[in-house]
């Protein structure tokens, strides 16, 4: 221990060193704890959003057939489109995070901005999804146009219940988007006030690990919502 | 583990695994081509395969995001007893609730109600039985004669009271809704508006159809139900089913709140006569005792008939009948709301009126 | 006293001021935080359970209309769930003795330690001020469909419960890192002070249940804001789905509250009986047994919510197998003061009133968990009893004993003996007093949450209110002299119970940094020798 109070120090060439945290050993000590917190942060997401996925298990359940019919006035053009976008996205995410570990900072930084890039046209994709939705009145449970979409309705009545699990599952997953966003923001100022490199380079997995956990609900979703067979 | 970690100050992070460009490239070539797969495999029907499926390409999917992007392959095992015990309990989650939910006997709540519905007597209640007819006359006699009489002639002991009447179904015109049997069926179902004729949704589909034949049989010169009549209340007559209903019956809980407060309302109607025995006959309290706490209730809640689709105005619990004058009280209790559930009652001299009208304005 | 070690330097005088406080990441600060914040919620439920036993004095109204009484058991349970004893043992004790008995310098994340803290606060917040407008008279179940169709502002309420719920997520996060990663050198599994396997198996059901209370609140408020209609039969929904999401989390949570104060039994037992404990890793991995099986019961919250009899019988007939952990623990701490040389302080007190009560509110669980018997006793003063000894004579009597036996730790003085004794006696007394009369009309019929009763249910009635009153006092008394003996008490010492966990190896107060010299750990902790 180099000091009573304060842990020892990490450093690179050309970067900010690092100073470890009192009560960890060293730096691979700091690092490993902070990855497993991760991990179990994933958990409780993974729980989280299974609150809406039992939901959807237990209503399709309950109305197969409603499913079939109203998932139909999803289209699946944009929901692969955006399946390709967070699969392009979590590739840079990765490659930022590999090109940090080997100090290339600035190609960190690019691969960085084309992620935030990506997340902005998954964004602006669901934009047009979402005000097509609204405009046909495609709405949640008591908001949904039942004298728009009669024929459906008359149909399936429980229809509307098929657009509240939409909204509410494509909703708070566009939500983490925003987050993850804002998160990878954070992360390149950061980077190009050069305090990441080979010796320290936590937040920049971390915040990877929280953008490919978004990308993974999404491989869910897009089956589960627009491909119901 | 913390004890793994006593290595030399200067070397951090030098062993760390370094994700290769090259296997990043495959990994998403990999997504992109298992994403179609999923896109085309879309188009045909497995039919129950269809879910497994697609779950199963999304899982190999997620594994590879987990296993390569996350590094969870190279981590410690830890790690992925952490992740992927979470799936395990959300497993339990889906499972224990399904447990539930598609396990429905339903013997307690809605039991009585679909009792006959869900052992399914009849397979086909659209098609006049006379075992249905049967069925439906002693149902007539339980629901129905108190207002449209004992042959169903409009002349039951409450029809006086009722504006407009209740139909006399040997009479062929003015009917509604028609008098198929889909019709009445319809009309069972929705009630009348405008009328006294209340819905009686939550008597099983097949009783009501019982109950239409009955009708039915009272005037035999009555129609007959086409494809297109049965069709128009939901029912495919090449098929068995529940004759009209879509799924099994439940009750909105609006009604299931009102059935509960009827309940109460009785306990307390009886208890609010025992505790005011002395309430001199003829008295305005007495006379709202034997014939509007039925419908208003005792403090004036009107709950009795909420499940009939109407709320009779809480004169007791709001206080007063400041806003209503007299004239206007005694018209309404003598003659009635045309077109609404409150009867008159002709047979009250202008005293009791007199009476009834400070009672209700008084009592709170 | 090791105090010439420090130069009288500990983590209390190590920075001065109340900023100090508010923005350390010092988890003995945090921790006392936690406590002052706890303790003062605690006495605004204890309020609230007043004025309930109050208006109880008499069956009709006594001091408060039906409306008012609605809202104010909401506020109760509300305020004692979400806010006292769940914080309450990991928050609190859990963030002062965890990181020291694992002879760490403080928890993995200190930072997001605090942040917990704050937001843990503003839950509380947003919670109270429904108070300022029409406050919530769902219970503090917030059942659909009358939480969803209620006009009081029932949307505060839950909206403070999710965000208190991420409190709770992220100490339960931080706790479990910390034990995988800040043990002292030595200190293996095997080892483990058995308050930190009780922890340790609390963090897990916390980091795995509580998400799913934010999902499931989160639904709540899109059901009144947006009608999504997913709890609501008339648009296609299920009501009883959301007691489902709602105990998934809330059942567990029964756990988060009462497997810490396990813990601190465990720790109480052994010290206070000079032996060894009985059947280590049994208590041990019970705690683990406790935490899987929490997951697996909650149905039988619901038996008589009209969901299956299938699910009745499966939520059953599992529901009984929480009695064969509970039970291996309550046999090993007997079998742990078998022949032990017992000192009677009041920490111990706790401890032996924690066994009793708790085991009459385990058994009577057992009543509750036999489908056909639970018919009848649902939503009767039964359950209401039956929960009571389990939270308040188990979860309670357990944080009452170990903010006694730490006290001498947190402030470096010890509490009055004498005081402490009176204190434990009104507790005990006025506490049965309250609730064994509850057992009785609860199995004579009467209902709980009705703001008034049958005349029959009178006397005993009465004998619970005036038994609330002695409670209250006990708990009163108990503030005052810790209040008082926390700036006066004499000096404790640095051992006072002759206690072999880590934390009792540092100074009372303990530095900043928890050790004077980072301990290495060569034997468990429960050697003890009569």
């Amino acid at each position: 221990m180099s000091d009573a109070h304060h842990g020892h120090v990490v450093e690179h060439p050309g970067s900010k060193p690092h100073v470890v945290a009192h009560h960890f050993n060293d730096a691979d000590h700091e690092f490993d704890a902070s990855k497993q917190g991760m991990w179990v942060f994933m958990v409780t997401e993974v729980l989280m959003l299974g609150g809406l996925f039992v939901a959807y298990a237990i209503f399709r359940g309950l109305y197969p057939e409603m499913f079939k019919a109203a998932h139909a006035y999803l289209s699946v053009k944009m929901g692969a489109t955006n399946t390709v976008v967070l699969l392009t996205s979590s590739l840079t995410m990765a490659m930022a995070v590999s090109a940090t570990q080997r100090g290339e900072r600035n190609k960190a930084l690019g691969l960085l901005a084309a992620t935030v890039a990506l997340a902005g046209v998954f964004l602006v994709v669901k934009y047009f999804e979402y005000s097509h939705k609204i405009h046909s009145g495609l709405l949640p449970g008591g908001l949904f146009g039942t004298e728009q979409n009669a024929e459906l309705i008359k149909n399936f009545p429980k229809a509307p219940l098929f657009f509240s699990l939409y909204f509410m599952m494509t909703g708070i997953h566009g939500l983490h988007v925003v987050i993850g966003m804002g998160l990878i923001l954070w992360i390149m100022k950061r980077t190009s006030a050069k305090e990441f490199g080979p010796h320290f380079y936590t937040p920049v997995e971390l915040v990877g690990f929280y953008w490919h956990f978004v990308d993974l609900v999404w491989i869910y979703l897009f089956p589960l919502l627009y491909l119901v067979g | 583990m913390a004890h793994d970690h006593k290595h030399d100050d200067k070397k951090h992070g030098h062993h760390h695994y370094v994700l290769p460009n090259s296997l990043a490239f495959k990994v998403f070539g990999a997504l992109i081509f298992l994403t179609i797969i999923t896109v085309w495999t879309a188009h045909f029907d497995f039919g129950a395969f269809n879910f497994p499926l697609a779950m199963f390409i999304a899982t190999i999917k997620a594994l590879l995001v987990c296993m390569i992007f996350m590094n969870l392959k190279n981590d410690v095992k830890e790690n992925s007893v952490i992740f992927f015990t979470s799936f395990l309990f959300l497993a339990i989650f889906i499972v224990l609730t399904g447990s539930d939910i598609f396990f429905r006997g339903d013997v307690y709540v809605k039991g009585p109600l679909v009792a006959g519905a869900s052992k399914s007597k009849f397979k086909k209640p659209w098609v006049s039985t006379a075992e249905l007819v049967a069925h439906g006359k002693e149902l007539f006699g339980q629901q129905c004669t108190s207002c449209h009489g004992a042959e169903g002639l409009g002349n039951g002991p409450a029809a006086a009271a009722l504006v407009p009447p209740p139909r006399n179904f040997a009479q062929n015109a003015g009917w509604k809704n028609g008098y198929k049997p889909s019709q009445i069926f319809k009309t069972l179902k929705e009630g009348i508006k405008g009328s006294s004729m209340a819905s009686f949704a939550t008597l099983p589909a097949e009783d009501r159809w019982a109950l239409a034949h009955y009708v039915v049989s009272i005037n035999p010169a009555h129609a007959k139900d086409t494809t297109s009549d049965l069709a128009a209340v939901g029912v495919d007559p090449s098929k068995d089913g529940m004759g009209g209903e879509s799924s099994s019956p439940t009750i909105p809980v609006s009604v299931a709140m009102a059935k509960l407060a009827v309940a109460d309302i009785n306990v307390a109607v009886a208890s609010s006569v025992a505790k005011n025995p002395d309430a001199p006959v003829g008295s305005g309290a007495a006379y709202y005792q034997s014939k509007c706490v039925g419908c208003h209730g005792v403090s004036g809640e009107g709950a009795l008939v909420r499940n009939m689709g109407v709320s009779p105005k809480a004169y007791l619990k709001t206080g007063s009948l400041s806003g209503v004058p007299f004239d206007r009280f005694k018209s309404v209790v003598t003659k009635g709301l045309p077109g609404d559930v409150m009867p008159g009652y002709g047979n009250l001299s202008n005293a009791q009126l007199q009476d009834l009208y400070n009672y209700v304005k008084s009592a709170r | 006293m090791g105090h010439s070690a420090t130069g009288g330097h500990n983590y209390i005088n190590h920075e001065k001021g109340l900023w100090s406080w508010l923005s350390t990441l010092d988890h003995k600060r945090i921790g006392l935080m936690y406590l002052f914040s706890v303790l003062t919620f605690f006495l605004m439920g204890g309020f609230f359970a007043t004025l309930l036993r109050i208006e109880h004095l008499t069956g009709g109204q006594t001091i408060m209309d039906a409306n008012t009484y609605n809202r104010v058991f909401t506020y109760h349970g509300a305020v004692m769930v979400f806010l006292v004893i769940i914080p309450a043992i990991p928050g609190a004790l859990g963030n002062f003795v965890l990181p020291m008995m694992l002879g760490a310098k403080d928890v993995a994340f200190p930072r997001l330690n605090l942040a917990s803290y704050y937001i843990f606060m503003a839950g509380a917040a947003i919670a109270l001020s429904a108070l300022l407008f029409r406050g919530a008279d769902s219970g503090w179940t917030f059942y659909t469909p009358y939480s969803t169709s209620t006009n009081t502002t029932v949307i505060l309420f839950v909206l403070g419960a999710f965000v208190a719920g991420f409190a709770s997520i992220l100490t339960g996060l931080n706790f479990i890192i910390t034990v995988h990663k800040l043990r002292a050198e030595g200190l293996t599994w095997s080892r483990l002070p058995l308050f930190i396997w009780a922890v340790y198996a609390t963090s897990i059901v916390q980091v795995l249940a509580t998400p799913v209370l934010a999902i499931t609140l989160l639904l709540l408020i899109f059901e009144r804001v947006a009608q999504i209609g997913i709890f609501d039969p008339a648009l296609g929904g299920d009501a009883v789905l959301f007691q489902h999401f709602f105990w998934f989390y809330s059942h567990p949570a029964v756990y988060i509250m009462i497997l810490p104060a396990m813990g601190v039994i465990s720790e109480l037992i052994p010290v206070f009986s000079r032996k060894p404990i009985f059947g280590y890793k049994a208590i041990a991995l019970s705690s683990f047994g406790i935490a899987l099986v929490a997951f697996v019961v909650w149905g039988h919250h619901m038996f008589v919510s009209g969901q299956s009899e299938f699910a009745n019988f499966l939520f059953s007939i599992i529901t009984m197998l929480v009695a064969v952990p509970t039970g291996v623990k309550v046999f090993s701490w007997i079998g742990t003061m078998y022949k032990g040389a017992i000192r009677f302080n009041a920490p111990m007190l706790y401890a032996f009133g924690f066994l009793e009560m708790f085991t009459i509110g385990g058994l009577t669980g057992v009543f509750c968990a036999t489908l056909a018997v639970d018919v009848h006793i649902t939503d009767t003063y039964f359950v209401v009893a039956h929960f009571h000894y389990v939270m308040v004579g188990g979860a309670i009597m357990a944080l009452l004993g170990g903010i006694h036996y730490w006290f001498p730790k947190m402030t470096g003085r010890m509490y009055s003996e004498a005081s402490a004794k009176i204190a434990f006696w009104l507790v005990l007394v006025g506490f049965n007093l309250t609730f064994f009369p509850q057992f009785i009309v609860g199995s004579q019929g009467m209902p709980r949450r009705y703001w008034s009763y049958l005349p029959e249910f009178t006397r005993l009635n009465q004998m619970s209110t005036v038994g609330s009153w002695v409670l209250a006092l006990g708990l009163v008394w108990t503030a005052v002299y810790l209040w008082r003996d926390m700036r006066k008490g004499k000096p404790a010492g640095d051992n006072p119970w002759e206690a072999q966990t880590l934390e009792w190896q540092s100074p009372s107060p303990p530095p900043h940094d928890n050790f004077i010299k980072v301990p290495v750990v060569t034997d468990w902790p429960y050697e003890y020798r009569s």
